[in-house]
């Protein structure tokens, strides 16, 4: 080996020494600088560690409260479900019901036989000025013979043609107050009597339940007639058959005396007396007896012309009649009427039988049985030419036992039975005479008279 | 009232109960002038003196008036409120006889001032007693206006 050889290799590896050292101090240089960043990197990481550390900490606290909210509002929720549900049962329950309840209502106001109108009240200015009728039931229409149409919808006024609307004041009382109100009225737009019960069912609105009582008030006035009719039989009973008997009993007491003092001649006459009287009450008894005949059996009604009618009646009376020369005069206008033939016979026979007693001195007697038209309608007649009738002692003709003159043979009783049939039949009787001496005429109406020949012929 | 008979004006329709009355007012033995009428009309008649009753000789004023109330025409009641409703007629007493003892023709009768009122007994000897004591009554011990 050479020594320069040996130098130079020397300062070879100085210079390499050198340069590995530069390089190693820079590379520790860069090193330091690395793991100084790194450091401080990490510091940053584990900072940024430690705050995601504590914000999931957070998180999953939340977390854990949300989850335990939630399951809290579900309960809830399961709760409040469930609470639905058994009301909503309970709701579509009540709902059933009411429908059936509403079902039942509606067949109830469809099938009571009793009207029905709901109305509201109308106000103009305040006060209740009319009515609207809102519904109405089926029997309304029955009853009124006003269809649903007609009226719903409608005022009181329209419906009833009447300025006035009907028992305003008690409605619209009751609508106000609430107070139920119930009465009894005779309805003159449809000429019959109701029996109308008024509720309320809210405040300005009122409902009318009503019945057609036209009959009962009808039969209620029949039976009032009938009962003054039978009071007024009792009271002329009670007098007119005690008289009969008062005068048997004396003339009996008389008569003994009379026997006692062997008196023929008084006997007699006493005798004629109890007779008289025996047969005045025998008279009685059958009259009353005709009487309650009359009220108590009616034969079917059926048509008969006037001129057999009284044909007939005039067979019946003839012995009478020709007895005194009464010259019958009949209509010529042919008439039809309708009724219990039998007792339709009996009235002509009482009238005419009436007209041939009180014909007084006439020399020329005449009967006529006529027809008459008045503006109310048909007047039958049976008119005489006899004695008359003071226009004063007219009001007590028709009454029961009523005799103007006792010394006539009857028991007042013909023209009683002559108004018992013709009120039967649905008319009036009624007497026209201006005095004594100018004839009677005795006017009767019948239901159902008219002018015509009767179906079926007959007619002569 | 001696010697002087009292006018009875006697309103019966019935003639034979006018007969019993007359009998029995004629067997009291005093004194009596009966005037009968026998219908409602003729006792208004004789009273206010017309329809053939204008002269007071035939109708003289009656001391009193026996009135039935049934009656043709015009009804007792009727005469009776005529009678008590006319000045001159009213101070005249006026005696229901009748055989109706109803109570309405018994208030209706006292509503209409009337005096008396009797009903007839259907049994004779009644009759004939309660005659007895009208007879002593009314034509012996009453009194009458002048």
């Amino acid at each position: 080996m050479s020594a320069r050889k040996a130098v130079r290799l020397e300062a070879g590896l100085q210079e390499l020494n050198g340069q590995l050292d530069t390089k190693v101090r820079e590379r520790t240089a860069e090193l330091a600088l690395a793991n100084d960043s790194l450091t401080a990197q990490y510091e940053e990481i584990t900072a940024m560690n430690e705050e995601l550390t504590a914000q999931n900490e957070e998180i999953s606290s939340l977390n854990a409260e949300l989850e335990h909210r939630v399951n809290e509002r579900t309960a809830d929720l399961t709760a409040a479900n469930q609470e639905l549900t058994a009301q909503f049962e309970e709701l579509s329950h009540t709902q059933k019901a009411l429908l059936a309840s509403e079902e039942n209502f509606r067949t109830f106001f469809d099938s009571v036989s009793e009207g029905v109108a709901l109305h509201e009240v109308v106000y103009g200015e305040g006060e209740a000025s009319d009515y609207r009728v809102t519904r109405t039931n089926p029997a309304y229409e029955v009853h009124t013979g006003l269809s649903p149409e007609k009226v719903q919808g409608r005022l009181a006024t329209e419906i009833y043609g009447v300025a006035d609307p009907p028992y305003l004041k008690e409605f619209a009382d009751v609508a106000q107050t609430g107070e139920p109100y119930v009465f009894e009225t005779y309805f003159p737009p449809m000429a019959k009597h109701f029996r109308i019960s008024v509720v309320s069912p809210m405040k300005g609105n009122f409902a009318t339940i009503f019945e057609d009582i036209s009959e009962r008030i009808q039969r209620e006035s029949e039976l009032r007639q009938k009962n003054e009719e039978m009071s007024r039989f009792v009271y002329t009973v009670s007098h007119d058959l005690r008289s009969p008997l008062v005068t048997i009993k004396a003339f009996l007491g008389y008569l003994e005396q009379d026997l006692k003092d062997k008196d023929a001649e008084a006997s007699s006459k006493d005798m004629d007396y109890i007779r008289n009287a025996a047969d005045k009450m025998a008279t009685l008894l059958d009259e009353m007896l005709n009487l309650s005949r009359i009220g108590s059996r009616v034969n079917p009604p059926e048509e008969v012309s006037l001129k057999d009618l009284s044909r007939e009646v005039l067979e019946l009376v003839a012995g009478r009649i020709t007895g005194r020369c009464v010259q019958v005069k009949l209509t010529e206008e042919p008439v039809v009427l309708f009724g219990d033939v039998a007792r339709l016979k009996e009235l002509y026979q009482n009238l005419i039988d009436n007209a041939v007693k009180f014909m007084g001195k006439q020399a020329a007697p005449l009967i006529e049985i006529g027809v008459r038209h008045d503006p109310a309608g048909i007047t039958l007649f049976v008119r005489d030419n006899g004695s008359g009738i003071d226009p004063r002692h007219q009001k007590k003709l028709f009454g029961l036992f009523e005799q103007l003159d006792k010394t006539a043979d009857g028991a007042g009783m013909g023209l009683a039975i002559a108004k018992r049939i013709v009120e039967l039949h649905g008319g009036t009787i009624w007497v026209e005479s201006v005095g004594e001496g100018t004839g009677t005429t005795f006017c009767f109406t019948l239901d159902q008279t008219r002018i015509g020949t009767k179906e079926g012929g007959m007619s002569k | 009232m001696k010697g002087e008979p009292v006018v009875i004006l006697l309103v019966e329709d019935d003639p034979a109960h006018a007969e019993i009355a007359k009998r029995n007012l004629r067997k009291s033995g005093l004194a009596n002038d009966i005037k009968h009428v026998s219908d409602g009309q003729e006792a208004l008649d004789y009273l206010f003196r017309q329809g053939g009753y204008e002269s007071p000789e035939i109708s003289p004023r009656p001391h009193i008036v026996l009135l039935d109330l049934r009656l043709p025409k015009v009804d007792g009641l009727e005469v009776l409120a005529k009678i008590k409703e006319t000045l001159e007629l009213r101070d005249i007493p006026v005696v229901i006889l009748t055989t109706s003892s109803a109570e309405s023709d018994l208030t209706g009768a006292y509503a209409q001032h009337v005096n008396s009122y009797l009903v007839k007994p259907v049994d004779f000897d009644k009759f004939s007693e309660l005659m007895k004591h009208f007879g002593y009554y009314w034509l012996a011990w009453n009194q009458y206006p002048k």
